[in-house]
């Protein structure tokens, strides 16, 4: 009895890993046959989402906790706004297709993690931009 | 583990399926990618909030 319980929650871990790998599979797939101007902006859209989210969180984070109104003036606001006019520096350059998508994560990561960071020293989590 | 580490944990995962459901949904073909002009709008919206938060 135990062992045929055993058989049947393994048989559902490969269904669901086969399925999982189809599905990833299948969306490498679809990316592939995007073209860069597309790619650039699911890219783009999607780290200005997890931006303006980021600051609504920071921001609602700073109106429960005043305490800390001094670092978010003076590191998290001004982190935001670097990271923001770099998002924007980089769809001009999208739109005019002298950047890769890839080109435009590598280059954007880097300073949304500053906002993660500053935010960090407020004592708030911010999820990690992916 | 603390209680505030755990949401963080919890909305981190949270935040990141609904990332990757929304972008696979793009990718397919089943969503509209947003044109530039929306991006930018975008982008121009939460610039104009961290000006007003500045000036606060």
């Amino acid at each position: 009895m135990l062992t045929k319980l055993l058989v049947r929650r393994q048989l559902a871990i490969c269904l669901v890993f086969l399925f999982l790998l189809a599905s990833c599979a299948t969306v490498q797939d679809s990316w592939n046959k995007l073209t860069p101007d597309q790619k650039a902006r699911i890219v783009v859209s999607d780290l200005q989402g997890q931006l303006g989210t980021a600051f609504d969180t920071a921001k609602a984070y700073v109106d429960v906790h005043p305490q800390y109104k001094d670092i978010w003036k003076s590191k998290v606001l001004p982190s935001f706004d670097v990271a923001n006019t770099a998002l924007a520096g980089a769809m001009k350059l999208a739109q005019q297709q002298q950047i890769t998508p890839e080109q435009i994560y590598i280059n954007i990561v880097p300073v949304l993690k500053k906002v993660i960071a500053a935010a960090a020293e407020m004592g708030l989590t911010l999820p990690s931009f992916k | 583990m603390e209680a505030a580490a755990i949401m963080a944990i919890i909305n981190g995962l949270l935040q990141a399926a609904f990332t990757i459901w929304k972008s696979a949904r793009e990718i397919m073909g089943d969503k509209a990618i947003p044109e530039w002009s929306e991006i930018m709008n975008n982008n121009a919206a939460l610039q104009a909030k961290i000006d007003a938060a500045k000036e606060e």
